[in-house]
Parts: C-alpha cells; sequence; structure tokens
C-alpha cells in the first residue's frame, strides 16, 4: 500500500525538529556550559556528574537504626534510605582534561541521534517518493542496525568510563562507587532494526522481480 | 539474479497488431492494460508477462501466444 506523501512529509519534518532539538538543547549548552565555552551556565565552571555513593559513606547516628538502615520521615509518614546512595557531585576547577572527557561523554549521545536521523531521513524519503524497497533502504536499515546497536552501547560505555574516570580524579573517589551497569536495550532495537532490514532485503528482491511485468 | 538476466524473447505484438489493423491505444482499451505497459512489451522492455495479460491479448488479437512471443537463437 502506498504511504500518502504528506504522511512521509510529516515524518520528514518531524525527525527534522528532532535534529533540530538535539543541537538546540543538547549540543550548544553543551558547547556554551560550564565545560565548553562558559558563556552559559554555572559561572564557578564546575562540572556535574551523577554519581553513586559508597556504602562507606557514614551516616549520622541519630538517623540510624540497629539493623542499619536509615529512618526518615516522621511518625505518621515513616520512610527509610537504603545504601546505595546515589549523589550529584560538582567538580570545582575541572581541567581541560576533564572539560574534554565531560564534553565527549556527552555528546556522544546526541551526535549518535543526529546519525540514526540522517539514516531514518533517508528510508522516509524513499517512502515519501513511493519507492521504499530498494537496496539502498535495506543498505540504510542495516547500516542503522549496526550504528543503534554499537552506537547504543558504546556511547553507554563512554558515559560510564568517563564518569568512572572523572570522579576518580577527584577527591570524591574515596566515598564514590566506581559504576559499571549498562543497558542491552541497544542491542536488542539493533537486533529488531536488522530484522526490519532483512525484510526490505527481500522486498527489493521481490520488487526486482516484478519490475518490468506487465 | 533472473529477473536481471539478458533473454532472448522477442515480442512480435507490432507484427500481429499491423496484421490486425488494430492501434496499441485500441488494444490497450480493450485488454484492460495501461498503454504505458503495453508499449513497454511491444518494445521489448517487458522482463515478464502475467497470463492473464497474455490471455486478454490473444482473445482480442485472436491468435496464439506463440504468435506473440518468438525465441531468438542469434
Amino acid at each position: 500500500m502506498r504511504v500518502p506523501r504528506s504522511n512521509s512529509r510529516v515524518l520528514e519534518v518531524l525527525l527534522v525538529a528532532v535534529a533540530i532539538a538535539a543541537v538546540v538543547f543538547e549540543l550548544l549548552p553543551l558547547a556554551l556550559g560550564p565545560a565548553g565555552l562558559g558563556v552559559v551556565g554555572d559561572s564557578s565552571g564546575a562540572i556535574i556528574v551523577d554519581a553513586r555513593l559508597d556504602t562507606r559513606v557514614v551516616v549520622p547516628d541519630a538517623l540510624r537504626h540497629d539493623d542499619g538502615a536509615v529512618r526518615t520521615g516522621t511518625a505518621s509518614h515513616p520512610a527509610e534510605l537504603i545504601a546505595p546512595y546515589s549523589a550529584t557531585a560538582r567538580i570545582l576547577d575541572p581541567t581541560p582534561f576533564d572539560r574534554t572527557l565531560y564534553i565527549v561523554s556527552r555528546a556522544a549521545a546526541p551526535l549518535l541521534g543526529l546519525a540514526i536521523i540522517g539514516l531514518l531521513l533517508g528510508v522516509v524519503r524513499a517512502v515519501r517518493d513511493g519507492d521504499p524497497f530498494t537496496r539502498a533502504s535495506a543498505r540504510r536499515l542495516s547500516l542503522l542496525a549496526g550504528t543503534v546497536a554499537a552506537g547504543g552501547l558504546g556511547v553507554n560505555v563512554l558515559r560510564e568510563m568517563a564518569d568512572n574516570i572523572l570522579l576518580a580524579r577527584t577527591i570524591l573517589s574515596s566515598v564514590v562507587a566506581l559504576d559499571a551497569t549498562l543497558s542491552f536495550i541497544p542491542l536488542a532495537a539493533g537486533a529488531a532494526i536488522a530484522v526490519l532490514a532483512e525484510a526490505f532485503r527481500h522486498g527489493s528482491r521481490l520488487r526486482e522481480d516484478v519490475e518490468g511485468l506487465v | 539474479m533472473v529477473a536481471d538476466e539478458p533473454h532472448q524473447i522477442v515480442v512480435r505484438l507490432d507484427v500481429v497488431l499491423a496484421e490486425r489493423g488494430m492501434t496499441l491505444t485500441e488494444l490497450a482499451d480493450r485488454v484492460g492494460v495501461t498503454i504505458v505497459n503495453l508499449s513497454v512489451l511491444k518494445n521489448d522492455r517487458a522482463k515478464a508477462v502475467r497470463f492473464s495479460t497474455l490471455s486478454a491479448i490473444c482473445r482480442e488479437l485472436d491468435c496464439q501466444p506463440g504468435d506473440l512471443l518468438v525465441y531468438d537463437r542469434a
């Protein structure tokens, strides 16, 4: 069934809008922020990293009960804190290396997003032209599958490594637990797109078969 | 791929049309196939023909498939 050109056009505009949003709300603030040129944001030049505190972190005894849990709240609304605790670390006076590492690790995700949008635009334009089942579309989808799987995992690894390096280089290293949680969702998404790419490859072969059929 | 391979089938639609004194436009109307597609067939640019199309052409031109399609050994 042929997809109306207006639907494809809407999808194309939406993708371009997402790409512009990624540049305006992700990449520009990063370049102009404290870790970059320092034009906007925290004037102290500190960079902010989410951290998971080590279980060695001492919680005031007044809050601690015999079983080690930290009770908080009120008598009518009891609650408790359970380790590990998360924190927001402000790294003051970062070195140029720290800034570069921070920017590269934060820019990787939006840049990956832009690459994915670029590949998707190619497929959407082929749909708009009424000719989606081509070898070019199948190639683009295969590339997209690889980009989502490898890129998504790579961005995760890069950010975890960068945060660990940034925190390890500060005095916070004594209270911060180095983290290494990875999401395998990009691999699953990449595999799903690879299946779609294979379907397009099959579709392009079928289309070539019926091309010139009278 | 088989679909892309060259073939030696020659379509003699123009000859049969001339013998019957019928135009391509008229045949297209009678058969219910676009003139563009019939033109593709007439000019040997078709890669395949549906049996339904071939049947309709044979019916309207009162001929056999062998009158329309010839294998060129050269």
